[in-house]
């Protein structure tokens, strides 16, 4: 009986370890990801002056 | 009890796996004890080619770097006089033709779950649910209204003071936007802006976001066919023709020149990787916008 008990706490405190560790989900990155592609377009043409920038008035 | 014992050193060895966070630094070394909820307070990079864009920064503006974390999943502090003021980290998780360089924004949230359920309320997405990251504080990757990527962050050592801008450090952030009106609404019930709009010398629009009696960002519309919506940082130098020079010589393009900017005082630049930022001359004259058209 009191090998049992041992046993179902070791199990428990297993799965919490495994819990808080993580494993299985792989490495957290601060990658982010699912957005369009590049914000500026390859084109290298002539683009017509714009109003930008920090402003002062 | 031997079973005991193994159950143990399994779960020990599988603890010694947990995923690791890179070690960041705090948002301010000093804390500052302020709060600026609506303020940018940090830029990170994404880039998929750290190498070849460390070199690139350090010529145009003196940073220089430190390297934390694994190899795998490092972060690049860049300092610039000693002083953290900016990261950078590897892109990946991302599809490969999804994948493109750029700098993050991150702006100060007063309450983070309000802001995330905010966004998804308003037309904003969630890329990455609020975490903890040591000496930063909590942090979240989102798309704003028009599906420009930002952070948001709770800075576990306060926001930094309104002070004058630093040569070769951050100046100003703007929203590059197909929708004014979206994005201003948006913004607006984020963080209490009020807002300002401008006519200037190129006949577009410009529209300050302010708050604290301080402009805290711009949205403009977006002019050219090919730029998608996105946040574009700016970093205050004393001759941007002096940056511009050096750009493609380093690896970088040159995607708006002087000339293509009102008033002349700023270029806007890839890195070799190409994420995308805008060079500004400092300090400015008034004159390059015209006049306040109406103010709300």
């Amino acid at each position: 009986m009191k090998n049992k008990i041992i046993k179902i706490i070791a199990i428990l405190f297993l799965l919490f370890l495994f819990l808080v560790s993580g494993c299985g989900t792989g490495h957290l990155s601060v990658g982010v990801g699912v957005y369009v592609p590049g914000a500026w377009g390859p084109y290298g043409g002539y683009r017509p002056p714009v109003g930008i920038g920090y402003p002062v008035y | 009890m031997r079973i005991f014992f193994i159950l143990i050193s399994l779960g020990l060895f599988f603890y010694s796996c947990a995923p690791d966070l890179p070690i960041v630094p705090p948002i301010n070394s000093t804390p500052t004890g302020e709060s600026h909820p609506g303020k940018f307070v940090w830029y990170d990079l994404m880039t998929n080619d750290i190498s070849s864009v460390k070199p690139f920064y350090s010529e145009l503006f003196g940073w220089e770097y430190i390297e934390t974390g694994d190899p795998g999943n490092g972060y690049t502090v860049v300092l610039h006089n000693g002083n953290p003021v900016a990261g950078m980290f590897e892109l990946k998780d991302v599809k490969t033709e999804q994948r493109y360089s750029q700098w993050i924004s991150y702006l100060s949230v007063n309450d983070m779950n309000m802001a995330i359920e905010y966004t998804k309320k308003n037309g904003g997405s969630i890329y990455r649910e609020p975490f903890k990251l040591p000496n930063r504080g909590t942090v979240a990757f989102v798309f704003d209204s028009q599906n420009a990527v930002l952070a948001f962050v709770k800075s576990s050592s306060g926001d930094p003071k309104d002070e004058e801008p630093v040569y070769n450090e951050w100046l100003w952030t703007e929203l590059w936007s197909n929708n004014i009106d979206n994005s201003l609404s948006f913004y607006q019930g984020l963080c209490n802006f009020e807002y300002k709009k401008f006519k200037t010398k190129a006949d577009n629009f410009y529209h300050v976001l302010e708050n604290e009696s301080e402009p805290r960002a711009g949205i403009v519309k977006i002019p050219y066919e090919d730029v998608k919506p996105h946040w574009m940082p700016y970093i205050a130098v004393k001759d941007p023709s002096v940056v511009v020079d050096k750009v493609e010589q380093l690896g970088g393009k040159v995607l708006l020149g002087e000339e293509g900017v009102v008033g002349n005082t700023a270029a806007i630049i890839s890195d070799p990787s190409g994420a995308v930022f805008t060079v500004q001359k400092w300090p400015l004259q008034k004159g390059a916008f015209e006049e306040v058209i109406d103010e709300k």
